[in-house]
């Protein structure tokens, strides 16, 4: 009787350079998910919202400036890729520990121009990039599928399939930002950004926004919306573990792995018991080594994994029917509560053509970090009631 | 390196000077753990003890671990370049970039032996000073530096 249920969640469709302030785009997204739950700003205790590049502009004050100033407590989290998803995870456990009843959970980006992320400028003056190698976020990914290439001979081609296959998912999904069909030619000659990854393989830099109302157990059947809630089996988060190499190159592995067997202990189930996964293909060698974090294959297998189409729309286990953060776009504080409306519509049974036939059980995984910034990951495990 | 005339700054905390104004790569080993991490932590990264960890000298000969070729970059960066990951001699990792090597996959093997140079960035801070960064370059039998 302590468990914790989704009510209401919705995402606005993800646009390249809105015009409009951070506090509209979140706003519009909290009165979706406040109205797919059949309620009002008033029925709120507290608010908790993610948003990365704004992290000092108190951006949930503003959005409630938008929706309704009741004065209610907000947090505002910020963390890397995992920024939605920790503003999730702190919701669920402020309603799992018996604090509130019904909350909010938002996360929410304005991108603005100019996609490469990181290289940010120093006191000094000095210009790091290209002189002491990259710390744009394509080069960190890409280092990290070269990885994967050097241990299991993973190839160009292998990584190329995965936006092959995201990009087609997205022409099901009428809220992706792409909904085109990308060949594999087409993806491997693609611009070269930072090799193994072409232009086609890197996720894209939008501007959106998606929420979540998060209910007790005892309100949801007060309510009387038990028949459209969504159970929360497992909400966790890592942060990077210590690792030889973590000065040189940022570790996403270890931090996913040891969040997936978190989430899978605590959900009590395991990586074969799964319907559908939404996992952070930020760029399509993320997708690959995150196959094998997530458990979805043995180590050394993610290359036939992706080959085998095992992991696309019909097959054994599909991986980001939405059409991921390759189509739909990357706001990083809105993907980590993006990715559950995706599980969510199809344990509603709601995700149109691209529905998974009885969808019982879905994992949303979120993880980022920078060089000299360490990583974050949160793992969540979604049930049909 | 040193010079009367010119005067450097390290371009990373790493770098350190000796007497001699001659560059080296600063770390860390922990005698607890074994850790060898480079530059200075309050404790070990991955013990947490405080009193085994002492400063070290990092080997200037590694091996590359991974790397990628870096085609766009921010504006005003020149490229391509190799991004390089490498795994030095005794302990500790290290990023940078890869010079007089061809960005090229095939000519970029596993395990690739590099060598650890300090060279002119080119780039000054505010007094004038020439910031020094640390590169990577292939080492080849026939290179003797």
């Amino acid at each position: 009787m302590n468990d914790i249920y989704i009510i209401g969640i919705d995402m606005i469709p993800f646009r390249r350079n809105t015009d409009c302030t951070v506090a509209q785009l979140g706003g519009e997204a909290a009165l979706l998910a406040l109205a797919d739950a059949g309620l009002a700003v008033h029925d709120l205790h507290a608010l908790y919202c993610g948003n990365l590049l704004q992290a000092s502009a108190s951006v949930g004050q503003r959005v409630m400036h938008e929706i309704g100033e009741t004065g209610i407590p907000v947090v505002n989290t910020a963390n890397a890729c995992a920024t939605g998803a920790t503003a999730f995870r702190e919701a669920y456990i402020a309603v799992k520990s018996g604090l509130y009843d019904v909350v909010l959970a938002l996360g929410v980006e304005q991108m603005g121009r100019g996609g490469l992320l990181g290289g940010g400028g120093r006191r000094d003056g000095f210009v790091e990039e290209g002189v002491i190698g990259s710390g744009t976020a394509p080069a960190m990914f890409a280092q990290i599928g070269m990885e994967h290439q050097r241990k299991y001979g993973t190839t160009f081609e292998q990584f190329a399939r995965v936006a092959v296959k995201n990009h087609h998912h997205a022409t099901f999904n009428p809220k992706a930002l792409i909904q085109r069909e990308t060949p594999l030619e087409e993806v491997m000659a693609a611009e070269m950004i930072s090799y193994p990854n072409t232009k086609l393989m890197c996720s894209i830099s939008v501007d959106g926004a998606a929420a979540a109302v998060i209910a007790s157990e005892k309100t949801v059947r007060k309510l009387g919306l038990m028949s459209r809630a969504i159970r929360v089996r497992a909400s966790e988060l890592t942060s990077n573990p210590y690792t030889p190499r973590n000065d040189a190159i940022t570790d996403f592995n270890m931090v996913t792995r040891n969040c997936a067997g978190r989430a899978y202990e605590s959900a009590g189930v395991g990586p074969g018991d799964l319907d559908l996964v939404e996992l952070h293909d930020c760029f399509a060698t993320a997708e690959i080594v995150h196959y094998e974090n997530l458990g979805l294959c043995g180590d050394g297998e993610a290359g036939c994994l992706i080959d085998s189409g095992e992991t696309a729309i019909g097959g054994r286990i599909p991986v980001n029917l939405s059409g991921g953060l390759l189509s739909k776009g990357h706001p990083l504080g809105a993907t980590g509560i993006a990715n559950l409306y995706e599980l969510a519509l199809h344990l509603r049974g709601k995700a149109g053509r691209r529905q998974v036939a009885q969808a019982r059980l879905g994992l949303a995984h979120v993880c980022g970090g920078g060089p000299g910034m360490g990583s974050s990951c949160a793992i969540h495990v979604l049930e049909k009631v | 390196m040193a010079s009367a005339t010119i005067e450097f700054v390290a371009a990373r905390p790493l770098i350190q000077f000796d007497h001699h104004g001659n560059p080296w790569l600063q770390g860390m080993r922990c005698s607890n753990c074994g850790a060898v991490f480079p530059g200075q932590r309050l404790a070990c990264g991955s013990c947490g003890r405080r009193d085994t960890i002492a400063a070290t000298r990092l080997a200037e000969r590694g091996k590359l671990y991974t790397y990628t070729i870096v085609r766009r970059s921010f504006p005003g960066v020149a490229v391509p370049f190799v991004a390089a990951v490498v795994d030095l001699e005794g302990g500790g990792s290290i990023n940078g970039t890869l010079l007089e090597a061809e960005p090229d996959p095939a000519k970029l093997p596993v395990d690739m032996p590099v060598k650890v140079v300090f060279r002119d960035t080119g780039q000054r801070d505010k007094e004038g000073r020439h910031f020094l960064s640390h590169f990577f370059v292939p080492l080849t039998e026939q290179r003797h530096e």
